[in-house]
């Protein structure tokens, strides 16, 4: 039976964690009304530029195009991967870090001619993990600062349109939590390269398609807006890494406080059950002792 | 047909700058400025950095945009830019400095560098800004 001191120290302790998890929670939920606040804006944009760059797609024959045209012989590919530098946000990392290292070895399997798959890492969480189960590490990007996502999805999307092209690589895929609610992310697998028209026939009737102008002509304005388009695609899923983040942490951390009130209201009982029970064990002697004479 | 209103989106990646019903708008293309009345062509272009105008609850509106996309057709107007201000807000003593500072690079790097096209995109928007809060740019339509 622990001691009533041991009893109290215990309860003391779970009692600071919980003023911790709840003190995250509350900064967390700032945080992510921020990021959320962030994604949300920036959709409009990201939607109407991707409907603008689907319909050009579509009129555009894709073997024209390097950044469009599918390699014959695909031997390398990349997988670009979002993760946090801290923890403490439930299974964020770890469902998205699973399905890459899934992603991973189906590739491997199905292709036999897919000789290397690389993973570029932003995160520590990522890089950590990556590490220890020897995957072959392009780059890792640490200490990620969230004023400065808008320049990571810049330089990145220069990167690797430039390394696409260089024959560095002969696919690109992007892996990312998607944020659909504070308390759901979803580990999302994306291709960047080579860029595939989605569902390209219903985007409108062909003979609609044809009628209208380009200015300066529409090999210009493709050339124009794949980069563009590419740097909000990844900004965007900056964002939704954040915001997603911040929402993992959230409910991480509030069902921790819950945890820790169960801990403390379990060990409040026992305490009260040790106390009555010297207490008992007391009058037992007093009432014996009194007996005895 | 030019007494059809159009609808008029105009999206950076921040935000939904503007949305709404207006008569006309003119707005710099890759090829000069270009105006947008009711029953226009479908037409795509690249948006140069410029002034952007339009006429709505019965006066005018001016912006200026960052680089960006258009999109006309089906009564529709749809411009997304990089960035978008109103005129009236626009720091001219800061415009100055970022046209002196890109000024500065242009000098500094070559034609062909990365830089250079950057400094040249940021000289030709504080141009724009410099032009738009002045009132000096004379609109060519």
């Amino acid at each position: 039976m622990a001691t009533l001191k041991a009893i109290r120290k215990r309860i003391q302790s779970v009692k600071s964690t919980q003023q911790i998890t709840k003190a995250m929670k509350m900064v967390s939920a700032a945080k992510m009304k921020r990021a959320t606040d962030a994604v949300t804006s920036a959709r409009p944009y990201a939607l109407k530029m991707g409907e603008m760059f689907q319909s050009l797609l579509a009129r555009t024959d894709d073997r024209e195009h390097p950044l469009l045209r599918g390699r014959d012989v695909v031997k390398k590919a990349v997988v670009v991967v979002l993760t946090t530098d801290r923890g403490l946000c439930g299974g964020f990392n770890g469902q998205l870090l699973r399905k890459v290292d899934r992603f991973v070895w189906e590739r491997k399997e199905l292709r036999s001619e897919l000789e290397q798959v690389r993973v570029l890492v932003y995160g520590k969480k990522g890089r950590d993990y990556f590490r220890r189960r020897n995957f072959d590490l392009d780059r890792v990007e640490t200490d990620l600062d969230a004023k400065r996502y808008f320049e990571y999805a810049q330089s990145l999307g220069r990167e690797l349109t430039q390394r696409y092209l260089a024959g560095d690589f002969d696919e690109v895929y992007l892996a990312y939590n998607v944020f659909a609610s504070a308390l759901t992310q979803r580990p999302t697998i994306e291709r960047i390269f080579p860029f595939t028209a989605e569902a390209a026939a219903d985007v409108a009737e062909p003979e609609v398609l044809s009628t209208f102008v380009y200015e300066p002509d529409q090999a210009a304005i493709l050339d124009a807006l794949l980069p563009r388009y590419l740097d909000v695609k990844l900004f965007q899923a900056f964002l939704e890494h954040q915001a997603g983040e911040h929402g993992a942490r959230m409910s991480a951390m509030d069902s921790a406080s819950r945890n820790a009130r169960e801990v403390i209201n379990r060990l409040t009982l026992q305490y009260n059950r040790a106390r009555q029970a010297a207490i008992t064990k007391e009058l037992v002697e007093i009432v014996s002792g009194a007996e005895a004479l | 047909m030019a007494d059809q209103s159009l609808q008029l989106d105009v999206i950076t990646p921040e935000r939904q700058v503007f949305s709404g019903e207006v008569s006309a708008v003119i707005a710099p293309g890759a090829r000069g400025q270009f105006g947008v009345l009711g029953g226009h062509v479908r037409y795509v272009t690249e948006v140069h950095p410029g002034p952007l105008t339009f006429d709505h609850g019965g006066r005018t509106h001016r912006y200026v945009v960052g680089g960006g996309f258009a999109q006309v057709g089906d009564g529709r107007v749809m411009v997304l830019a990089d960035r978008c201000e109103e005129a009236s807000t626009i720091d001219v003593e800061q415009a100055r400095r970022d046209m002196a500072a890109a000024e500065k690079t242009m000098l500094e790097s070559l034609p062909t560098d990365r830089a250079y096209l950057d400094a040249q995109a940021a000289q030709r928007l504080a141009i724009a800004r410099i032009q738009a809060a002045t009132g000096a740019a004379a609109s060519p339509h």
